[in-house]
């Protein structure tokens, strides 16, 4: 009960407009001043805790190179590539905007990277082409949240950190899932590309040797395989492979295309240790709550209520996705992963699920609430970059809402879908 | 206060990158790993975390829910809500700050190979919650806590959201 109105509590505080981390912070003070089951100080070790692990330095490292990639205009480069290796195909323009995000994803792991840095040059692009404006706006905020799932994740290194399982193996099973989200974007803009009837007319702009283009590009499309390499190697952790693959972002950046300067470079850098301290600090604040959540034996009273009125079937799933999707829509998603994880951790045996197949689900889950309001961050990001309104925004993705979940219960379902690669390279 | 804050946080950022690098390349390159370098970097993180918030909060950058306009039109409304944000913010600075004191006398712990005082990260959370409280204060006096300036609810969120 007290734990319950802790909840309450946490809900009421971040919309009150308190930052998330003291919404969960404050009452999670409150409630250990109040109760006897742990001191302050253990609460404050826990919120530094959360923050002090090497494992989860990967966050601002990756942060740092989805800002560099930015700044050094080389998004840009990815999307004109695409277009002009597309450019013949009818409605080319929204599976460009599903691709290019592809891309991109193997080289950030956040989707509001994805929307801030890619969402201008798509959308201006598709509206210029004769695409609608919510067509435009609901496929690029739909096809950002492709960035979370292809590796490298964030999510999936604090999930990984969370419930304790490998950060390799979760970035490989997380690769078919997001190839599947494009898939399933692309149908969707095939069915409703049809009622637009759009031509290749507009797209002769983007007309272009695909090979020479490609050659040129071959460099920045070389930092996934920088990055997930060393991973998948076995060479480097995901943070010291982050950390390598800054240092060869700053290469191509400075050396091969020659647009990231001194100046753009320091603006990155400041961009990203402000996104950085934002993002730690809700993660340490979780994890102190998570600590509470411990204390009290939550997580094991979650599984028990869940398999005694749900079973271990099917069912159990559909209501743990049911479940974890409306958590996604009023909680921080990495928040709502490091308070989640070690609590659902123990589900995926019960629900006789391989662990990074679950983490995958939880994610992918979890990443819907990115897309709606009212914490949908790439809802609220694109509208800013894109000078739109949020409801405008929201209109578009609507359409584009069903292939996603289709996916989340293809993920559930089909259990190679995740393992298919983890057995591969394993 | 607030460059300085910055300063801080990006140097401890950067720092943090140099340490990570610095272990890479001393164990693939050198063959032998350093073994301070992991710790240096989670140490330098969690000072750019705590003394960062105050600049954070200051650039509206931290993640908060932004509610819909017509829900805080008005004004006195707003500052009702303001306040109590203020007042939990102040609840927790106080409480952190007392802990943070009572763990520094209480436990001195040194970590193994820096031999830093490991309290001093316990005084960096009561800094950064005083500057984040002392933020929300000040906007909370001149009337432009988020919850009035909804009018681009993206400046309250976070760019990257990284979230990612």
């Amino acid at each position: 009960m007290t734990v319950a109105l802790l909840v309450l509590a946490i809900v009421i505080c971040m919309f009150l407009g308190v930052p998330i981390a003291l919404a969960i912070l404050a009452p999670s003070l409150v409630y250990i001043v109040l109760s006897d089951t742990t001191s302050i100080p253990a609460l404050v070790s826990q919120t530094v805790g959360g923050i002090d692990s090497f494992t989860l330095l990967a966050i601002p490292l990756f942060v740092l190179m989805g800002n560099l990639l930015n700044a050094s205009t080389l998004t840009d480069r990815i999307f004109l590539w695409v277009a002009t290796v597309l450019h013949r195909v009818p409605g080319a323009l929204g599976y460009t905007n599903i691709a290019t995000s592809v891309v991109f994803a193997g080289m950030s792991g956040a989707a509001v990277a994805d929307a801030a840095g890619l969402g201008t040059v798509q959308v201006r692009a598709m509206r210029a082409h004769g695409y609608s404006r919510e067509f435009s706006l609901g496929l690029t905020a739909a096809s950002s949240t492709i960035g979370p799932i292809i590796p490298p994740s964030l999510p999936a290194v604090v999930y990984a950190s969370a419930a304790g399982i490998s950060v390799g193996s979760l970035f490989m099973a997380g690769i078919v899932p997001g190839l599947l989200m494009a898939v399933a974007l692309a149908v969707t803009v095939f069915i409703l590309a049809r009622k637009m009837k759009p031509t290749t007319d507009g797209q002769a702009s983007f007309k272009g040797n695909a090979w020479s283009e490609s050659i040129k590009i071959l460099p920045l499309l070389l930092t996934p395989v920088v990055l997930l390499g060393g991973i998948f190697g076995g060479f480097f952790t995901a943070t010291e492979s982050a950390a390598v693959a800054i240092v060869y972002v700053l290469f191509i950046g400075t050396v091969v295309y020659r647009t990231l300067t001194p100046t753009r470079m320091l603006t990155a850098v400041i961009e990203s240790a402000r996104t950085s301290v934002a993002i730690m600090i809700i993660i340490g604040a979780a994890s102190a709550f998570g600590y509470i959540l411990a204390l009290n034996q939550i997580p094991q009273q979650i599984v028990q209520v869940l398999t005694d009125v749900f079973g271990t079937g099917p069912l159990a799933v559909v209501a743990l996705i049911v479940g974890l999707l409306i958590i996604g829509t009023f909680l921080e998603p990495l928040a709502a992963i490091v308070i989640l994880g070690p609590a659902l951790g123990p589900l995926a045996a019960v629900l006789d699920m391989h662990p990074a197949q679950f983490g995958v689900l939880v994610i992918l889950c979890l990443m819907v609430g990115l897309l709606t309001p009212p914490v949908g961050m790439v809802l609220f990001s694109l509208a800013s970059v894109t000078g739109e309104t949020v409801g405008i925004v929201w209109r578009g993705i609507l359409p584009f809402l069903p292939s996603i979940l289709v996916c989340v219960l293809i993920v559930a379902f089909v259990p190679p879908t995740t393992t298919f690669i983890i057995s591969l390279l394993q | 206060m607030k460059m300085l804050s910055a300063w801080i946080a990006v140097i401890a950022f950067l720092g943090t990158f140099f340490s990570v690098l610095a272990g890479v390349v001393s164990r693939t390159i050198f063959g032998s790993a350093l073994a301070w370098t992991e710790e240096l970097s989670r140490n330098l993180i969690v000072v750019a975390v705590f003394v960062g918030l105050y600049w954070v909060s200051q650039s509206d950058k931290h993640l908060a829910i932004v509610l819909p306009k017509r829900i805080t039109r008005h004004r006195r409304s707003g500052q009702v809500w303001s306040w109590a944000g203020v007042s939990i913010s102040v609840v927790t600075s106080a409480v952190c700050v007392v802990a943070a004191f009572d763990y520094g006398r209480g436990l001195r712990l040194r970590t193994p190979s820096l031999d830093i005082p490991l309290n001093l990260l316990f005084y960096a959370v009561a800094l950064g919650m005083f500057g984040w409280t002392l933020h929300f204060l000040v906007r909370a006096f001149l009337g432009q806590t988020p919850m009035h300036d909804n009018s681009s609810p993206s400046k309250s969120m976070n760019k990257a959201g990284e979230t990612e």
